[in-house]
């Protein structure tokens, strides 16, 4: 490995496409939860009723399938760069969640929302921008 | 909204959990020795880690962490919550450099600091 500043594009493209499912896992739990219209859990039973009625769900399974990949694509990201490097980036999902609720939901977003949103970027950039080339140690 | 130290508490002690599932990931990440250059390579990447008691342990704890995260949800605000909880940024940080050795320097810190200060701003504005 090469000494560089800053986190390899592949990690970084990875980590993205890491935010992505994790948010598509998170819809389609969403769309689960809603399949079974407005249970009342009230105890074990009612709880497993509720599960069980989610069970035949194909976007339980798709959720599932996204979480999976999630998991592991993240142990790849790990692998390859520091820890608090990594979980600041994950916040780029904020940026994400703003952007597809501007475009697709016309959802309205405020000027001190904005403000924080580029409060966020600008960490990610300059938490980024700090690692260095720490596979230069290992392999 | 209940106890506020309680809710302090719950969501400090959902973070925590958080911290320990990452810091355990991350050994089990540094443990593997299978360079990923293929899909064939990739899969025994993840079924060496599946095989990890570690990775397990980690799983538990984020779900820990999750429960932990609902139970202070039905005492608090949301946006409260939310705030509260990029306190994680802060543990993986120190725990970072506390235990995993890396070099956590000034300008990391400063971007971590940004991004919860963004966090803060995005989650107390609310919808509009």
């Amino acid at each position: 490995m090469t000494h560089r500043r800053g986190v390899p594009f592949a990690v970084l493209a990875l980590l993205l496409l890491n935010e992505v499912f994790d948010a598509f896992a998170q819809f389609c739990f969403k769309k689960t939860a809603s399949s079974q219209g407005t249970p009342s859990i009230t105890d074990l039973n009612s709880a497993y009723a509720f599960v069980l009625g989610t069970v035949g769900q194909g976007y339980l399974w798709l959720g599932v399938g996204a979480i999976a990949f999630v998991f592991i694509s993240w142990i790849v990201v790990l692998s390859k760069i520091d820890l608090s490097v990594a979980v600041p980036l994950t916040s780029i999902s904020y940026v994400f969640v703003a952007l597809v609720s501007l475009i697709f939901l016309h959802e309205q977003v405020s000027a001190v929302r904005w403000a924080g949103i580029a409060f966020i970027l600008l960490g990610v950039t300059v938490v980024s921008r700090s690692s260095e080339s720490e596979e230069a140690g290992r392999s | 909204m209940g106890s506020l130290s309680l809710i302090i508490g719950v969501i400090a002690l959902s973070c925590v959990c958080d911290t320990i599932n990452h810091l355990g990931l991350k050994r089990c990440a540094d443990q593997v020795r299978v360079e990923i250059t293929g899909v064939s390579s990739l899969i025994r990447f993840a079924l060496k880690i599946l095989t990890m008691p570690l990775a397990w342990t980690s799983i538990a704890f984020s779900f820990l962490s999750l429960f932990l995260f609902l139970y202070a949800l039905t005492m608090s605000d949301l946006s409260f919550a939310f705030s509260l909880d990029s306190l994680h940024h802060v543990f993986i940080a120190i725990a970072s450099w506390a235990i995993l050795k890396e070099k956590v320097g000034l300008q990391r810190w400063l971007g971590t600091l940004c991004i919860i200060v963004g966090i803060v701003l995005v989650a107390t504005t609310g919808q509009h």
